[in-house]
């Protein structure tokens, strides 16, 4: 019978339900839209010649020129495979890693020692690379841990941060060290969903731990993983300003240039709101264009999208 | 009903402007004569006071805060609109700032400002930091003529200021835009030569002689690695500690080594006169070549940090403290480095500056800063223009000559460090650390009285015979008066004795293409200088770096200098 | 809890303990390296003599920072801050997610409503646009300026919405059929099952709020309505030109080691002490087996 009369109504108009579906939405979009979109008349910028004692109405219209200025730079390309491969591993291992450590701490059924080894590895997340940044050029100088153990092995010492072979690997390295910690919350509270009654079922059929973890605990986080995959796709274009402005240096621009700090370069010579807009209009374009695909993608192979 | 909200807005719009007449927009109206002589009077002299007090918003300049705050002194409750340098000024001139906002100087401060820039919002006297900045204000027509304001109120101390620096070099030409003064620029102390600093306790140890030309240097370095100056029986001491910004922004980068590459005749970064007068960037000259060859040699021999190109600030400042190195490049106020100060304190170490490298007349060359920090400007239409600059004649006259206890407040608030002057611009001669400097020493040899001092000299003197007594009496004295003593005694005596030969730069500011391209050249050429001193090119490879910058704007750049300089 | 220990598994669990640990201590040593150089003398700092143990033994930079007065008048700031902009975020957070986790077959547009929210998480005008929206709303050196701009948090409404499409639907059809109105049912139904998944954005919200200092920045115009973290960054001294005397002085107590360390181990504090308010919610494991039967 409920059925019947929802049909009915979906021809005519808005069911109840939905009416207070669009209610609810209906502050936040407010919020959006004076805070976001409002705003976004701002992204105009990007093709101007902005000049903020004119403002928007008043500066130059130039069209695309910003754009070729930012295509035709010699190393614009290096820049751009350097975030790309950046933000991917960290994409990646940002993923990887905390899940990991989420299942394994599951694992951990000392509650006072889980909470407590929890607590610990939140914590990096909290200190800023400018801090960091001095711990880090300590662990990978000649004289660190890292180089210890190399020379324990008789290895030539390496100087991993002036050293383009190995810049990248410390930059992603470090940063999932700090993030891992912070980024596993999500999954652990994607764990407590499971209904331990499977756990219960599957070890009477005589499962495993290893065979639990994979046949329960993995699928059970799997929506979840898409899901910040998805979400972190917004990001495949930042590779992490604050962390490699701190400790790079022109002997490794080469892989360590990337387009944050390209731009915060250009801005030291003279403020650009202009570059900066159209560079930041297009990370934002390319990252809802992959979002929206990721969707689509889902979509087709399961039958349901992610969002 | 769009109507009625355009008529109330009307109402208020013209009710705010009624209440503002009456409180300052057209003070005079309804005056006597002889009030309206009192304004006339205040505001054509240049230290004026006001009949009553004149309210200014502003933009204020907090210096940074560093570790030090106000709390448990006797200013804890002073405010951004109520401290020592504000309650002055309404002293002398009864004039009060209304902070529109407040910022920590630099970035965030420059940040206010534009959003102010961007609202069509701007205060009516503001400092501005950049010259960039300046430009837009002026093109816009958004900030006030000061042409007459300057010729009428200007004070002795500012005109001689702006004079000392020489015609080409005079702050007044930037801030001059066809024939008309647009803003009150602030001046920028020469900060003279580079030194090198060396370990004086280290040199005594091992009987080095002090150096002077490169050789000799190397000799020195060489001999702080391989015999052990710090006699802990290990080869652990490291040569010379290089920043990895290696040259620029002269003098004030500490640990850069502009003065090697200048004892060659390069001049990295600064744009330089050729012997055809035409301007060329001196990091594609070819005198860098020879530099770069002694620069991988020292590298390769270890006389050069290995790590220098990893070290943040804080590691070098490390190296230092902890009596790993004893060898760096840096200006005459070194000795307020925490490098020195704490190795002062800690290890008895005795830091002295040398001039060395020297080029081939035997003196270091050094290269001249420009002559201007920022610039104060005015509202276009504000009523009051002359207070910018009656400000700025207390702030650099006034108060350096004023005894009383008020203008004591403030060289007491200066050591705290937190509040500027409302209007962070203070006009001094290029040479003044060294006429302090002067004038300190004549009152310690007996030859002038304590009484010819100025309060801030007055605070140097006390400081250094703190210092003289602490050490006559085999006391470690405190590490201010420390600093106080071996930078503006030590360091500047052999500054004013050992003169550098100086190099005037062609140019300063930015061109068009600069805007967008010169980030992309800094990164070709500090790519290419760090992977040469490190080895990991050729030196030939420098070649290639210019024909590369070259290609890539140098050449525009360089003509669009040449044209700039020609206009 | 109910789960038996197998004797197989007594390996990969030293296996499993082992490698938690090494990933604990590398985080905790660090922590204890920032702490021992904020309660060290700064010469042994400087000189990168302090490890684990503090050298010289001082206090002086806690003192410093927490005598002054402006320290307790940004914490209180930022303390209203965090009540105001979570309580505001969890209410965006949970009208938004619940009508955004139906199918778009009982709430048709719903997925327009989608691409709207994740455009907006997107895009941004940049910051001087921002500001004015801000400034003619006259909200400049309010409150609201530091919590109504970032509102809805779009991160933590996916989230959400994704943990509320995993409630199971028969607990929803259940509550329709007994009448209950969308808003019942999202109050006595599903927040109760979704503890964890409340406490995370909370948490998210909360450290968002708590750590923001650039906000602060922007929209506060005096030093003294700087909340915590923006009073705090912009205690550094950053020295890139020596005009005057004042500078000079200050370069002598340039090397703020210390005192950086102590600003991180002040303002982290907060966090851990509500840390575990909230983590109980997700690090036990046994809450919502128990609601959903």
């Amino acid at each position: 019978m409920k059925a019947k009369t929802e049909t009915a109504v979906r021809r005519h108009g808005l069911t109840k339900e939905e009416k207070t579906f669009h209610l609810m939405l209906l502050p936040g979009m407010v919020i959006l839209f004076i805070f976001v979109f409002v705003p976004l008349v701002g992204s105009l910028m990007a093709f101007q010649n902005y000049i903020p004692a004119r403002g928007l109405l008043g500066s130059e219209w130039i069209g695309l020129e910003n754009y070729e200025f930012i295509f035709s730079l010699p190393d614009g390309r290096q820049v751009f495979f350097n975030t790309l491969i950046i933000a991917f591993a960290k994409l990646v291992l940002n993923i990887f890693v905390p899940v990991t450590f989420a299942i394994l701490l599951n694992e951990i059924r000392v509650k006072v020692f889980k909470r407590t080894f929890q607590t610990i590895v939140y914590l990096p997340h909290f200190l800023s690379w400018v801090v960091l940044a001095t711990v880090v050029t300590n662990m990978f100088s000649l004289g660190g841990p890292f180089n210890a153990v190399i020379s324990l092995f008789g290895g030539e010492p390496i100087q991993f941060l002036a050293d383009n072979r190995w810049f990248r690997t410390v930059i992603v390295g470090t940063d999932i060290w700090k993030e891992f910690g912070y980024n596993s919350v999500v999954y652990l509270a994607a764990l407590t969903g499971i209904d331990p009654g499977l756990y219960e079922a599957a070890s009477i059929d005589g499962a495993g731990r290893f065979k639990q973890t994979m046949h329960i605990t993995v699928p059970a986080l799997l929506p979840t993983v898409v899901l910040m995959t998805a979400l972190n796709l917004g990001n495949i274009l930042n590779a992490g300003f604050d962390q490699i402005f701190n400790l790079y240096n022109p002997i490794v621009y080469e892989t360590a240039d990337i387009i944050d700090t390209y731009v915060y370069r250009i801005g030291m010579v003279e403020r650009q709101y202009s570059i900066g807009a159209a560079v930041g209009l297009l990370k934002s374009v390319i990252s809802f264009i992959l979002i929206l695909g990721a969707n689509k993608t889902a979509k087709k192979i399961t039958g349901s999208g992610i969002f | 009903m769009k109507r009625k909200s355009l008529s109330l807005l009307l109402a208020a719009a013209m009710a705010a402007t009624m209440l503002a007449g009456c409180g300052s927009k057209d003070p005079m109206a309804n005056m006597s004569d002889e009030e309206k002589a009192a304004w006339e009077a205040a505001a054509n002299d240049p230290y004026g006071k006001y009949p009553e007090t004149v309210v200014y918003t502003t933009g204020y300049n907090l210096t940074n805060q560093g570790a030090d705050t106000l709390a448990g002194t006797p200013y804890e409750n002073d405010t951004p609109s109520d401290n020592a340098y504000t309650r002055y000024l309404k002293e002398v001139l009864n004039v009060q700032n209304e902070n529109e906002f407040e910022a920590i100087t630099g970035p965030d401060y420059d940040q206010k400002v534009s959003m102010a820039i961007a609202s069509q919002d701007i205060p009516d006297i503001m400092y501005i930091s950049d010259y960039g900045t300046l430009v837009e204000l002026v093109e816009n027509d958004l900030i006030e003529d000061l042409t007459d304001v300057y010729n009428n109120l200007a004070c002795e101390t500012v005109k001689s200021s702006y004079a000392s620096y020489g015609e080409d070099n005079n702050p007044l030409n930037t801030v001059t835009f066809d024939g008309r003064i647009m803003a009150i620029p602030k001046t920028q102390l020469s900060d003279g030569q580079d030194f090198l600093w060396l370990r004086k306790d280290w040199m005594d140890k091992l009987e080095l002689e002090m150096p002077s030309t490169l050789d000799e240097m190397a000799d020195v370095l060489r001999a702080f690695i391989s015999q052990d100056p710090d006699g802990n029986g290990q080869a652990d001491t490291i040569g010379l500690v290089v920043h990895n910004e290696v040259y620029g922004s002269y003098p004030n980068n500490t640990f850069a080594v502009d003065n090697i590459f200048t004892a060659f005749g390069a001049y990295p970064t600064v744009w330089m006169t050729d012997e055809s007068g035409n301007a060329v960037y001196g990091s594609v000259q070819p005198e860098m070549k020879d530099a770069l060859q002694l620069m991988r040699d020292w590298y390769a021999e270890g006389l050069l940090d290995r790590e220098f190109t990893t070290r943040t600030y804080d590691d070098i400042v490390a190296l230092l403290s902890s009596g790993q190195c004893g060898a760096y490049i840096g200006p005459w106020w070194s000795p307020f480095n925490p490098a020195q100060t704490s190795t002062y304190a800690s290890q008895d170490a005795e830091w002295i500056n040398v001039s060395a490298p020297t080029g081939p007349d035997g003196k270091i060359n050094a290269i001249n800063t420009k002559s201007y920090g920022g610039f104060v400007v005015v509202r276009k239409g504000y009523e009051h223009p002359e207070i910018a600059m009656k400000i700025v004649n207390v702030n650099s006259e006034y108060s350096m000559q004023d005894k009383s206890d008020a203008a004591k407040e403030i060289l007491e608030n200066q050591s705290i460090a937190y509040f500027n002057w409302p209007l962070y611009c203070q006009v001094q001669p290029g040479n003044n650390a060294e006429l302090m400097t002067q004038h300190v020493e004549a009152v310690m040899n007996g030859s002038a009285d304590v009484s010819t001092l100025s309060t801030e000299e007055l605070g140097y003197y006390e400081s250094a015979v703190r210092y003289q007594d602490a050490e006559a009496a085999g006391q470690k004295a405190d590490s201010a008066d420390y600093s106080q003593y071996v930078s503006r005694i030590v360091a500047m005596n052999r500054m004013i004795d050992e003169p550098a030969s100086f190099l005037t730069p062609a140019f300063f500011e930015t061109t068009d293409t600069m805007k967008t391209r010169w980030a992309s050249l800094e990164k070709i050429e500090m790519q290419a200088i760090l992977k040469i001193i490190v080895g990991e090119e050729d030196l030939d490879y420098f070649d290639q770096f210019v024909s590369e910058w070259t290609g890539a704007g140098g050449d525009i750049i360089t003509e669009e200098v040449n044209e700039a300089i020609r206009q | 809890m109910k789960r038996k220990m197998k004797p197989v598994t007594v390996i990969s669990q030293c296996i499993i303990w082992i490698i938690v640990i090494a990933l604990t201590l590398s985080c905790l040593l660090p922590l204890l390296n920032m702490v021992a150089i904020s309660l060290s003398g700064s010469n042994a700092v400087a000189a990168n003599e302090v490890g684990l143990i503090p050298k010289d033994f001082n206090v002086s930079t806690y003192q410093k920072l927490l005598g002054d007065g402006q320290f307790w008048r940004s914490f209180l700031i930022s303390i209203v801050r965090v009540v105001l902009g979570t309580a505001i975020n969890m209410f965006f957070t949970v009208t938004m997610a619940y009508p955004l986790s139906k199918s778009h077959m009982r709430f048709r547009a719903r997925d327009v409503y989608m691409k709207v929210v994740i455009f907006a998480m997107l895009f941004t005008g940049g910051i001087i646009p921002l500001f004015m929206v801000v400034s003619r709303l006259h909200m400049v050196n309010t409150i609201w300026a530091l919590v109504l701009p970032g509102a809805v948090p779009v991160f933590n409404v996916i989230l959400l919405i994704n943990f509320f499409k995993s409630v199971p639907e028969s607990l929803d059809e259940a509550a329709r059929i007994d009448g209950a109105s969308p808003l019942d049912i999202l109050v006595k139904v599903y927040l109760p099952v979704s503890l964890p998944a409340l406490a995370t954005v909370a948490l998210f919200a909360i450290v968002n709020h708590w750590n923001d200092y650039f906000t602060g920045l922007l929209y506060m115009s005096k030093a003294d309505m700087y909340p915590l973290q923006t009073y705090i960054q912009q205690l550094t001294v950053d020295m890139t030109q020596i005009t005057d005397a004042n500078q000079l002085k200050q370069l002598a107590s340039m090397n703020n080691r210390t005192f950086n360390a102590t600003k991180i181990v002040v303002s982290t504090i907060p966090l851990l002490l509500i840390y575990p308010f909230l983590q109980k919610y997700f690090v036990s494991g046994i809450v919502i087996g128990a609601v959903k039967e």
